[in-house]
């Protein structure tokens, strides 16, 4: 009998994952007639990587709480087109391919997926979108526009497909723009994958006031990555809202470029089932006085799980920044989990930064005091769960109810 | 009137009321006094409705109802009002967003029509007015960030929205300086119409300079000990509670 044991190497990637889409890759290849070469090449790239990687797999610290495989394998996808119905300006909305003789949307569309802090972590979700980077929609905004009328994206999934979409959005030097996404589904019961990639550029003093209503089908995945660059004084408000899908996973990276910007990600999610809120973000404060806030309110029902991992780094040299993180949840059912891992990594000296994360019930004693005042139960918890949703929408500029 | 009689009351082992009588009649100002522990605000808890104390015998009558039997939101609507010693901050509920749903719940209980918000302006504006309360702080989730002295005015101005038939003051006066005492004395005072009742909690008899009371309790060892005029507040301020918690223990 050998006395050595064997060291186990532990699995990060599970290549095989990848063998999900192999159908849907075979497809997405793209004619070369009309497409540069550069971002042939980088679907090319990103088809070897996605080949390699296959579905992020848990043992990454960054996938730890949420695993899509499972979800994944129960779905017979297939490639589906574009179902996007714009409103307002559609003068501003352009598909990708039209614009691809653009450098700057080239330059996008061959950049590299932000990484996250976990090394082995490559975003293989990204390369999967990248490799079919040309199927969505561009927005540019020229400097100096304020587009008063918001745009709003309605998008709806068949049951059974699987939709990869690019959305660039420039927001140009003193330039406004409300961007309004409605997520919905026909029934609870379909089964989707989305996998998008939103890329934001905001340059000087440019403003993006960015609202999400998630209402994807109780059975369907969705995973969006978004990557943010903000200019001088540039400002960000993301806002999702969300209610529907089995698994979501809400990537943000965002990149101060110039000083004085501002980033707000806020999220709130009302949900039960067994469905799966996750927010991962990665806030990169390169520069000096800089803001950002991210507020994350959860009410967790049924076996619902909330995660949020939020980053916050500041640079050397980063001096003035103000970075916070709070997340709250309520857990309504003693089957409901939350995990909480607000990170500050600081190697700047001047810096104000702040994280909080509770856990907890609806308070007993709040409720009592309305209820002493004639509201009746139901209705006194529906009250305290609304307001605590709302803290999300905490000095976010002019964002109206979505309902 | 409201009857109170021989109520018992615990919260988890501890029996804290032991047979409790006490009648108020319409219009009347009572007062409760007593040592700190000898049931106070057991008592303004049981009359609410608070779930943690257990009530083992006895009932509390009003309009022939046997208020123990209700909920607390159907108490409200009967017509009782507590005004909390310590006042819930409610996040994200504005005051005014609060206390309308508050009043119509409660009109609906009662059959009564609903009122819209231009009804409810008209209703608050002169009380809010005269309580001291801003137009700023209506619009402010509820008791949030304010002081004890705001929080204690917000309680009167939703009890004089609310116009109960019975309002039990617990502890009102605690923590509050005295001017803001007289404003809230002041807010109690002019409900007083000779038909709503009062049940006065408090420690001190400070507070019964401001809001003048019929009848006064002394409250020791979850009994009434002693009932008298206004004059046994200002004994019991010049005598203490001694006498009161000796005669417990012996």
């Amino acid at each position: 009998m050998s006395t050595q044991s064997a060291v186990k190497e532990v699995v990060y990637y599970k290549a095989e994952t990848a063998q999900l889409f192999a159908p849907i890759i075979a497809l997405a290849q793209n004619s070369a007639n009309d497409i540069p070469a550069a971002i042939i090449d980088k679907q090319n790239a990103a088809r070897a990587l996605f080949t390699t990687y296959g579905v992020p797999y848990p043992k990454l610290e960054r996938w730890k709480y949420s695993n899509f495989y499972p979800v994944l394998k129960k779905m017979d996808l297939a490639p589906a087109a574009l179902t996007d119905i714009w409103r307002g300006d559609l003068s501003l909305v352009k598909p990708i391919k039209d614009m691809l003789a653009e450098l700057w949307v080239q330059a996008l569309l061959t950049k590299e997926a932000p990484k996250s802090d976990d090394v082995r972590d490559d975003n293989a979700f990204w390369y999967l979108n990248d490799i079919q980077n040309v199927q969505g929609w561009v927005i540019d905004i020229p400097a100096g526009a304020n587009v008063s009328e918001k745009l709003l994206l309605e998008t709806v999934n068949k049951d059974n497909t699987y939709n990869a979409e690019r959305i660039i959005i420039r927001v140009g030097r003193n330039a406004r723009l409300v961007l309004d996404e409605q997520h919905n589904h026909q029934t609870n019961d379909h089964r989707y994958f989305k996998n998008w990639v939103t890329q934001i550029v905001l340059d000087d003093n440019a403003e993006l006031v960015h609202t999400r209503m998630q209402n994807d089908s109780l059975k369907a995945a969705y995973v969006q990555n978004t990557s943010v660059t903000l200019g001088r004084d540039a400002r960000y408000y993301g806002l999702t809202i969300n209610k529907g899908a089995q698994i979501f996973r809400n990537q943000y990276a965002v990149m101060f470029e110039g000083e004085g910007a501002h980033a707000s990600i806020r999220s709130s999610a009302n949900v039960g089932h067994d469905q799966h809120i996750d927010l991962t973000t990665c806030v990169y404060h390169n520069v000096k006085s800089c803001t950002s806030d991210q507020i994350v309110r959860n009410v967790l029902h049924d076996k619902a799980t909330g995660v949020f991992q939020g980053k916050v780094y500041v640079e050397k040299g980063a001096d003035y920044t103000d970075g916070s993180q709070s997340s709250k949840a309520l857990l309504l059912s003693p089957f409901a989990s939350m995990h909480a891992k607000p990170e500050l990594e600081i190697y700047a000296d001047e810096v104000k930064c702040a994280h909080g994360a509770t856990c907890g019930a609806l308070d007993e004693k709040a409720l009592f005091y309305a209820r002493s005042r004639g509201i009746a139960y139901e209705d006194a918890r529906a009250m305290l769960v609304t307001a605590f949703l709302e803290e999300v929408k905490d000095g976010l500029p002019l964002i109206e109810d979505s309902e | 009137m409201i009857s109170i009689k021989n109520l018992h009351a615990r919260i988890e082992e501890k029996e804290i009321l032991k047979g409790l009588s006490l009648e108020i009649e319409p219009g009347k100002v009572h007062a409760i006094m007593g040592p700190n522990g000898a049931g106070k605000s057991t008592l303004a808890s049981v009359i609410a409705g608070r779930e943690e104390y257990e009530v083992t015998e006895g009932e509390v009558i009003m309009n022939g109802k046997n208020l123990l039997d209700l909920e607390p939101e159907e108490r409200a609507a009967e017509g009782v009002f507590m005004a909390f010693q310590y006042p819930l901050e409610i996040p994200g509920v504005p005051m005014n967003t609060f206390l309308r749903t508050a009043l119509n719940a409660q009109r609906k209980l009662r059959g009564e029509e609903e009122l819209d918000s231009l009804a409810y302006l008209k209703k608050i504006k002169p009380l809010a007015k005269t309580l001291g309360v801003s137009d700023d702080m209506l619009k402010r989730a509820l008791n949030e960030g304010c002081s004890g002295g705001e929080k204690k005015r917000n309680e009167v101005l939703q009890m004089s929205m609310l116009e109960p038939q019975f309002a039990v003051l617990d502890e009102t006066d605690s923590g509050l300086d005295i001017d803001a005492l007289r404003v809230v004395a002041d807010g109690v005072n002019a409900l007083r119409d000779g038909q709503r009742s009062f049940l006065v909690i408090t420690h001190y008899q400070r507070l019964l300079d401001y809001i003048k009371p019929d009848v006064v309790h002394v409250l020791a060892g979850g009994r009434i000990v002693e009932t008298g005029g206004p004059e046994l507040a200002l004994r019991l301020e010049d005598e203490g509670y001694a006498k009161f918690i000796s005669e417990e223990a012996a």
